[in-house]
């Protein structure tokens, strides 16, 4: 696993685990190298540990290699996204990645001195989303949904499954997929890594970039996008709203009530811009499908 | 047999001669494709922000810098920069560190080290020219002269 990334011991320790249900590995600068199936171990030589004093670590040396490597040995070629703090592998992995953030006059330039990393394994479960889909569009296609969760419940894989279903499903014809870490789609070459069916991605474009040249120049009738959050995502989105685009999208928080407290949100969800919610959570493991919502707050599908 | 033994000696003095001149001029070809490069490398790097790998498939040189770059990306670059005769130890440190460094931060600062590389290049290219060469066919020409001369005494 990540051979030619990782140094060759860890490389080989990781080959060692089961593939099925890891989602995280965590390497700091002379710490135990920490992975995680939904509960965390230590990574030992001949895989996992429980204890931290037969776990792996990674030097300073190793660390600067290993993003060197994560970068394709390029790292100038990478900056704009080490400058928001992660680098997507050729197969879809996702590094978060820690640092000293250099900044001139206030603009951050680069990160370097990594100290530590966090590489997340993307996941495509078929058919996750088939439970809430009923609920998610009518004879006029597909409704402005936002699907909330806390970190690591699922909604990266969520929105992929839902982007295929709908593009499968022909619910909607002209779909745009806005990757901005290119981790739902992970084009490489022009060619998605993950089925999300017939759509048109882009990938490394903000949402702002996405939204606004997207609809002028491809026509979409939904855009689907991950981790809305910032204020200059939702300006983009009002612009989106008003052109008469339908928006899925993905978000922080842990319930509904949690989401409407958000302050960037606030206007948003009192114009009721979003009819459908669809909550997941870790309760019963990553992905846990809570229920879908209507702009009341109240469940429309059937609670599982 | 006399005769034929002062041939022989004659040629192996040109030969030294030669094989002098001949590392000179390596040398020379050497770095202008090293220049060449270096100028390939700050456009690809600048402008199109193309992968250190991309760009390294893409250069087709026709003197030995052409194994220099098949022997980074192989990983082997110490390895053949040591076989190098023609290159003087504090040369080859040299070009092991520049490509050490390569593709290692940001293209700002890749940008900057490559031109104040590409000036250390000119200043090598220009002493290599006007001063190295020059020795060499020198030297080439005097072994030549020398040979004449051994052949004439020994004959």
């Amino acid at each position: 696993m990540l051979e030619g990334i990782l140094p060759d011991r860890i490389s080989r320790a990781l080959n060692e685990l089961n593939p099925k249900g890891l989602r995280e590995i965590r390497i700091r600068v002379k710490m135990p190298i920490m992975i995680d199936y939904g509960t965390n171990f230590y990574l030992g030589e001949n895989g996992i540990v429980d204890s931290s004093e037969y776990a792996l670590s990674c030097s300073f040396e190793e660390m600067q290699d290993i993003v060197f490597k994560a970068c394709e040995c390029s790292v100038y070629a990478h900056n704009e996204e080490l400058k928001l703090g992660f680098v997507t592998l050729t197969n879809g992995q996702r590094i978060g990645i820690c640092g000293e953030v250099i900044t001139e006059n206030g603009i951050i330039k680069t990160i370097k001195n990594f100290s530590s990393i966090n590489i997340r394994i993307p996941h495509q479960v078929a058919n996750c989303s088939l439970k809430a889909l009923p609920y998610l569009f009518d004879d006029n296609g597909v409704f402005n949904t936002l699907i909330i969760a806390p970190p690591g419940a699922g909604k990266t894989t969520f929105l992929r499954d839902l982007c295929f279903q709908l593009s499968n499903k022909n619910i909607e014809k002209n779909l745009l997929l806005i990757d901005e870490r290119n981790e739902i789609a992970n084009l490489v070459n022009g060619k998605p890594s993950f089925f999300v069916g017939n759509v048109d991605v882009y990938s490394y474009a903000s949402k702002k970039f996405g939204l606004e040249n997207g609809i002028r120049t491809l026509c979409p009738s939904a855009v689907l996008m991950d981790e809305l959050g910032k204020e200059e995502d939702i300006l983009a989105l009002n612009y989106a709203i008003g052109s008469g685009v339908k928006i899925i999208a993905t978000a922080h928080a842990t319930n509904l009530n949690d989401l409407f407290l958000k302050p960037s949100f606030k206007n948003l969800l009192s114009l009721r811009v979003f009819k459908r919610f669809v909550v997941l959570s870790n309760r019963n493991g990553t992905g846990t499908f809570e229920g879908v919502f209507n702009a009341d707050k109240i469940c429309v599908s059937e609670r599982i | 047999m006399k005769l034929f033994v002062v041939i022989l000696i004659s040629l192996f003095i040109i030969l030294i001669g030669y094989l002098y001149f001949r590392k000179t001029h390596k040398k020379i070809q050497f770095y202008n494709d090293f220049l060449s490069f270096c100028e390939e490398i700050e456009t690809e790097i600048g402008f199109f922000q193309n992968n250190i790998k991309n760009i390294l498939d893409k250069q087709n040189y026709k003197s030995s810098f052409q194994e220099l770059l098949n022997n980074f990306k192989n990983k082997t670059l110490q390895k053949f920069l040591n076989e190098q005769n023609f290159l003087t130890q504090n040369e080859q440190t040299e070009i092991f560190l520049f490509f050490q460094k390569l593709g290692r931060a940001n293209s700002e600062t890749e940008i900057k080290e490559i031109q104040n590389y590409k000036e250390k290049l000119k200043n090598k290219i220009n002493n290599l020219t006007n001063f190295e060469f020059k020795k060499s066919k020198l030297k080439f020409n005097l072994t030549i002269c020398f040979s004449m001369f051994v052949f004439i005494i020994l004959l």
